[in-house]
């Protein structure tokens, strides 16, 4: 029996291809069924919700639906992250319109999937907003978001908004246990409790762990220690390792790790921050009222970050307070 | 000395600052309107160097009113000095007919306690029968503010990378020196601008070779500025008080960006106890917003600015011991140094992002963690020939900790 | 971003006094139905100004000193490290980078003046 579980990502194998196999999101997929039925009569639409809650994977199965076997051709991915300015946006949906111009026979309109909109300033927004007016007799939108209220009022008015709500944990476990069974997996019961709690609702952080997992286990089984193993192999053990050292007083080399994430990927300020707030919860030894300082240390940096000129020296400035922080909570322990 | 030998002739020689240039031919050819100009701007893009060309060529002499012979000596005195007259002033200036007047890096010379000398200058200006030309560095003008309303203002910016490196490549042809280019654009990028500081780190990297490449510039030494950082670095953060920090921040010839990544590089070896720290940090973030804001709203901020980073250096005085200086501003040379870490991991991103449908961020996030323990795991996994990767990405995913 | 090229550019209808303010203070001149930078000792009031109108960013083209095209900072890989991205300025375009002796090109453009 061919070993398959690393040739390909199983979020990807595993994708629902159509509407229906979409499981858990009657009532979206209901309302899209209509407008499905009626192509002219769907306006653009607003996916908001956490990551991994199937936002892109409704948008696909809608571009497959509506465009035929050459969906892919008609429709056009972009991330708001990716492109360097609203203006890049702006030329690749120009190009795009215009290399789909001959098709229009054959399909309604093409498919614009913008991802990341919620990271785009209001003035970039107020500009796609208008991209949006000028090009809809030939395409439509599909704008994904974590948050709609980051999203200004003139684009959500124009969209039918649909809310991507976090899956439930047996809908998860139902998931799991369905591709572990595809890929003659064991999973073992202490397992996907453990895989639940680290995926926190995101169906696709899941499934890439339980696919790391079948690698880490033994004879196809995955057992609770292999999955606890892996969380540790995939933390991004960089941003937690920054945190802790910074609230050890370590300041110096906790910055460095901070440089290297700025230089090394090209992440902004911003990116960071998000992603420690996401580690934040991980570290166990600090006590909710802990917790909730630092958060607003974070607050006030994040708020810093867009109105200064540095990343990095708001960045080392939020570290230098956490070092303050974590070098009174040391004295607190010690009386 | 390159910056010798390559000082330019002509005004054609000299790069960037094409309108101030016009402007100030113009203002020299007309010899009406503003009896005096004032070119303003950064160290190092030409200022000075485009005085000396054009005087040249209008036959004028020029006086440097600085220079430290004594002929000069003497004059600034009785002009600087507190019993100066206007009969003095005017005797000067007809004797020099035929003559321009230099000042440079006049608010240099002055300082910010020598309110005297500007107002002196001012009035030497409205009386001169000769053309009067000063240099400042200072963008804002804040100490010459009465002499702004007397003068035809020249703004010089920053020269332009692309131009910087030009230069530098002439340089080299001549000299018989075989640099790559990418080598070139590090030390144009590191000098912002500055052309003499460019062309002496040039002269320094190349010395004893004869051929330039990338690595060797491990450590910019700029050993000019070196001095001068050194200088200033040490007045601030050992001054005993704000006021102290301030002044030496505004004497010092640098601009403001370099002295704030250069203090925030500095903090954590000045203060090494972490309440100092991040007391001093906080103040330093603000002075980074504000930076961030001087650039669309008004100049007027720079003065917050800069009494932010004055008190960031002095936060506890009485903890102040001497440290070895980071410099030059670790990011930039940090940003090239994972240039092509950056652009490796960027690509493999982009390969993750296109399979999975989402963002290169969130495959950095998302994928890339799994993944990494995948390959890790399993070297002969087919996950890396499914995402496109080639054995160079492959190798780089398995090497991340 | 709005791109606007220093040479002409236009701009949405403005009141009186706004329109005498951006002639008298920002910087601006105004001929033939269009508006182009005047003072470039100030561009950096000019850019806020444009700003305060336009409630986008504003990026000016560059002139290419070499060859006269106007090109965008934005493309440029030392974008980060410029301190006068997007300001009304000269540069050498993207395509004359390439060619060799650009420093004897620019001194000989420069004495025909």
């Amino acid at each position: 029996m061919e070993k398959t579980n690393d040739s390909l990502m199983w979020a990807e194998k595993y994708r629902p291809q159509t509407l229906d196999e979409v499981a858990n999101l009657k009532d979206i997929i209901d309302s899209l069924k209509a407008f499905l039925r009626n192509p002219n009569t769907m306006p653009h639409l607003l996916f908001a919700g956490m990551p991994g809650t199937g936002k892109t994977t409704v948008s696909l199965c809608i571009a497959r639906q509506l465009l035929g076997p050459s969906w892919k051709t008609f429709t056009l991915e972009l991330n708001a992250s990716d492109e360097r300015g609203i203006d890049m946006v702006r030329d690749r949906i120009k190009q795009f319109s215009r290399y789909s111009r001959g098709a229009f026979a054959s399909i309604p309109y093409v498919i614009i999937i913008l991802d990341e909109c919620d990271q785009m300033t209001a003035s970039a927004q107020t500009a796609l907003r208008r991209i949006m007016e000028t090009s809809s007799h030939t395409c439509r939108f599909i704008l994904i978001c974590n948050y709609s209220s980051k999203i200004i009022e003139p684009i959500q008015s124009r969209c039918a908004i649909f809310r991507f709500s976090v899956s439930q944990k047996e809908e998860i476990a139902r998931y799991l246990e369905s591709i572990a069974k595809k890929e003659h997996l064991n999973l073992l019961h202490g397992a996907t409790e453990a895989i639940l709690d680290y995926s926190q609702g995101d169906l696709r952080r899941a499934i890439n762990l339980l696919q790391t997992c079948a690698v880490y286990g033994s004879k196809g089984n995955v057992d609770e220690k292999t999955v606890l193993q892996v969380i540790g192999e995939v933390s991004p053990a960089q941003v937690q390792l920054m945190l802790v050292k910074a609230l050890n007083g370590n300041f110096i080399e906790a910055r460095e790790m901070m440089y290297n994430l700025i230089t090394i990927y090209g992440l902004s300020g911003s990116d960071i921050l998000r992603q420690i707030h996401k580690e934040l919860f991980k570290i166990s030894h600090l006590s909710d009222a802990d917790k909730a300082e630092i958060e607003s240390i974070i607050g006030e940096y994040d708020f810093r970050i867009l109105e200064g000129a540095n990343d990095d020296i708001q960045l080392s400035a939020m570290l230098a307070q956490l070092s303050r922080f974590g070098k009174a909570k040391g004295k607190l322990n010690e009386q | 000395m390159w910056t010798e030998k390559y000082r330019p002739e002509d005004v054609a020689q000299i790069v960037g600052n094409e309108e101030a240039k016009v402007s100030f031919t113009r203002w020299l050819e007309r010899k009406q309107g503003r009896k005096a100009a004032l070119l303003y701007g950064p160290a190092g893009v030409g200022k000075t160097a485009l005085v000396h060309a054009m005087s040249k060529k209008f036959q004028y002499e020029v006086i440097e009113m600085n220079a430290s012979d004594t002929r000069t000596e003497k004059t600034i005195l009785k002009i600087a000095g507190p019993s100066t007259t206007l009969a003095s002033l005017e005797k000067f200036s007809r004797n020099t007919k035929g003559s321009l007047l230099l000042f440079d890096e006049v608010d240099g010379i002055f300082g910010k306690e020598d309110r005297g000398g500007v107002a002196a200058i001012t009035k030497l200006v409205e009386q001169s029968q000769v053309p009067v030309v000063l240099t400042a560095n200072d963008p804002d003008l804040q100490k010459l503010r009465p002499l702004k309303k007397v003068v035809h203002l020249i703004r010089f910016r920053r020269v332009r990378i692309p131009l910087v490196v030009a230069l530098l490549q002439k340089i080299c042809k001549n000299e018989g020196i075989v640099a790559e280019h990418e080598a070139l654009e590090i030390i144009a990028q590191n000098s912002q601008g500055d052309v003499r500081s460019a062309i002496n780190d040039l002269q320094s990297l190349c010395k004893g070779k004869q051929v330039l490449k990338t690595e060797d510039i491990v450590q910019l030494p700029m050993r000019n500025r070196a001095l001068d950082i050194h200088d200033t670095l040490t007045q601030i953060f050992s001054a005993r008080t704000t006021t102290e920090a301030l002044a030496a921040i505004k004497r010092s010839s640098f601009d403001y960006d370099t002295f704030l990544l250069t203090i925030h590089d500095n903090l954590p070896l000045r203060y090494s106890n972490p309440d100092e720290l991040s007391v001093a940090y906080d103040i330093l973030s603000k002075a980074d917003v504000f930076r961030g804001r001087i650039r669309q709203e008004n100049w007027g901020l720079l003065s917050y600015f800069f009494g932010l980073l004055a008190w960031s250096s002095t936060v506890a005085p009485e903890t102040y011991q001497p440290f070895d200086f980071m410099y030059p501003p670790k990011r930039i040379l940090a940003m090239f140094w994972t240039k092509n870490k950056r652009i490796l991991m960027q690509t493999i991103c982009a390969k993750i992002g296109k399979k999975c449908h989402v963002s290169k961020k969130s495959a950095y996030f998302e994928f890339m963690p799994f993944i990494k323990a995948i390959v890790k795991k399993e070297g002969k996994s087919r996950l890396p020939l499914w995402f496109g990767l080639d054995k160079k990405e492959t190798d780089y995913i398995k090497a991340l900790d | 971003m709005k791109v606007l090229s220093k040479r002409g550019f236009k701009l949405p209808r403005l009141g009186k006094d706004k329109f005498v303010e951006l002639m008298r203070k920002s910087g601006i001149g105004y001929e033939d139905g269009c508006f182009f930078v005047k003072d470039y000792n100030n561009v950096e009031r000019t850019m806020n100004a444009l700003f305060q109108i336009l409630s986008e960013e504003v990026a000016f083209n560059q002139t290419c000193v070499l060859c006269g095209e106007e090109f965008q900072c934005l493309n440029c890989k030392h974008y980060d490290v410029c301190a006068t991205h997007d300001l009304p300025l000269n540069c050498i375009c993207y395509g004359c980078r390439l060619k060799p002796n650009l420093y004897d090109m620019y001194v000989s453009r420069f004495k025909e003046e």
